[in-house]
């Protein structure tokens, strides 16, 4: 069994992002309170880096343990989440960039299976291992994976031919 | 998608902040200021123009104060509404603006849905039906709507709008619902006229996107998953909708930013030909007499579009192709 964290340097990025951008559309909101329109556009906008830095604060306690059986996501309250493996039924890699040409950006691996989902991003420490054992399970329990997902994982240099999922035809889809 | 939300919000901050700014420099970047305008013309015509009021008007403008502390009211200003004072037409911008950006969000709005319901089955059919006689049939009616100025066009539709059909030339709506409030008549009579402009303005970018959809598809449909799927039998309609016109649409939604903008500031020279009270003539006489903040107002609606635009086509791209372009890398 392995126990797998959000590492700091990520999450202080993501606090920093969260506490500029807060810092910066409160200051706007305040500024245009005169205006209904603008200060509902501001405060929405505030809203939105308030919560991603109480999200950030929660993935900064959440853990997720990868073993045989499957992957567990334990949250800092409430009960653990776990999907088993041999209950996989679907599983998606979607690549989000940060820039135009998407030469820089993360993955979401997104798995659900029972009642349960769970989703992870890339900046999760090594995440390559639970997207193996994940892409492994996709292909004994037989799920057809999207082009997209396959792709995605060709390029953090799983081989899904290997693993027996079908491989995308010719030139593949995007 | 969170994150990646949060990442592209915090990008357009400085982005909006710098635009600004540029915005601001560039509509001072012209010798002297609305007033200094004003007195030449007077000059011209032989007018002395009155020193003193002259200055007075400066200083109740705010012209004389320095260039930053301007900038800084400006955008303060920005934020709460108040778009400034519109020298030219005396009044603030909002007022000054008031229907015109609607009538133009019409106008453009109704001319990009027209533009895509035309071109899009045109362009699949011509892609589909590579060399036909339909291919050639159309492709020429797309080369001759590219070629053809949109003024010239203008002029001729105008003609026959009013031989044919008796609508009044130009103009947005009949005369007498200018300045009225709006009711059901002034909605008739804007859609009664709407139909010019529309094609006008429509006809060479419906052109120009028939070409770039045919272009993209007959790509998408030469590779070799499209030839396995059908070999593997799956139904045409369902090969061509599942994977190669998606595919083909990705320029489209990546357009997104730059069709935004297009909304607001229309087609100058049509709205000039056609008798337009659209936005485009107007930012074009506010740039020409400098009026500073009729101009910068405008020019800062395009950049917030675009960069709206930009946002919303990220979103559209990172939805419809999550896919990782095999040359990058993801990041921890």
């Amino acid at each position: 069994m392995s126990e797998h964290r959000y590492p700091w340097p990520v999450l202080r990025g993501d606090y920093i992002r969260a506490a500029v951008g807060a810092a910066v559309s409160t200051g706007g909101t305040l500024l245009s309170a005169g205006n209904p329109y603008v200060f509902g556009v501001f405060a929405t906008i505030a809203g939105l880096f308030l919560l991603f830095g109480v999200r950030t604060a929660w993935r900064q306690r959440l853990r997720y343990t990868l073993d045989v059986t499957g992957l567990t996501r334990i949250p800092p309250v409430g009960g653990p989440v776990t999907v088993r493996w041999d209950e996989l039924r679907r599983m998606s890699m979607r690549f989000y960039s940060t820039r135009r040409d998407r030469s820089q950006g993360w993955m979401q691996l997104n798995l659900s299976g029972g009642r349960n989902r769970i989703s992870l991003d890339s900046t999760l420490d090594d995440f390559d291992a639970v997207a193996r054992t994940a892409a492994r399970s996709a292909a004994a329990n037989r799920i057809e994976l999207r082009s997209s997902t396959l792709a995605n994982l060709e390029a953090i240099g799983i081989n899904t031919r290997r693993l027996g999922t079908d491989p995308p035809a010719g030139d593949p889809p995007r | 998608m969170f994150r990646y939300l949060i990442h592209r919000l915090l990008i357009m901050i400085p982005t909006l902040i710098a635009i600004s700014f540029i915005v601001f420099v560039v509509i001072e970047l012209p010798p002297g200021d609305f007033l200094t305008t004003q007195i030449e013309e007077l000059r011209e015509i032989g007018e002395a123009a009155d020193l003193r009021k002259i200055e007075e008007l400066r200083k109740e403008y705010g012209l004389d104060q320095p260039f930053m502390v301007r900038y800084v009211g400006w955008a303060i200003g920005f934020l709460q509404g108040d778009l400034g004072y519109s020298f030219e037409y005396e009044q603030p911008v909002s007022a000054v603006v008031g229907d015109r950006l609607w009538l133009t969000f019409i106008v453009s709005f109704t001319t990009i849905v027209f533009t895509w319901i035309v071109a899009f089955p045109i362009g699949v059919y011509s892609a589909t039906h590579q060399y036909s006689w339909g291919d050639h049939g159309l492709t020429f009616i797309g080369f001759l709507g590219l070629a053809t100025p949109n003024f010239l066009l203008a002029l001729v539709m105008v003609y026959f709008a009013n031989v044919w059909f008796g609508t009044e030339i130009g103009g947005l709506m009949d005369d007498r619902f200018l300045g009225k409030p709006w009711s059901w008549a002034k909605l008739m009579s804007v859609l009664e006229h709407l139909w010019i402009p529309v094609v006008v303005i429509g006809t060479s970018g419906t052109a120009a996107m028939i070409r770039r959809l045919r272009a993209n598809l007959l790509d998408e449909l030469q590779k070799q998953y499209v030839v396995t799927g059908r070999a593997k039998g799956l139904p045409p309609f369902k090969l061509l909708v599942k994977y190669p016109l998606r595919m083909s649409l990705n320029p489209f939604i990546a357009d997104i930013g730059d069709l935004l903008p297009q909304v607001i500031s229309g087609a100058v020279i049509v709205s000039v030909v056609l008798n337009l009270p659209t936005t485009g003539k107007m930012l074009y006489e506010a740039l020409l007499s400098q009026d500073m903040y009729l101009a910068g107002s405008f020019l800062m609606f395009l950049a917030m579009l675009t960069v709206l635009g930009v946002l919303l086509s990220d979103f559209a791209l990172a939805a419809l192709d999550p896919r990782i372009r095999l040359s990058g890398k993801a990041t921890k």
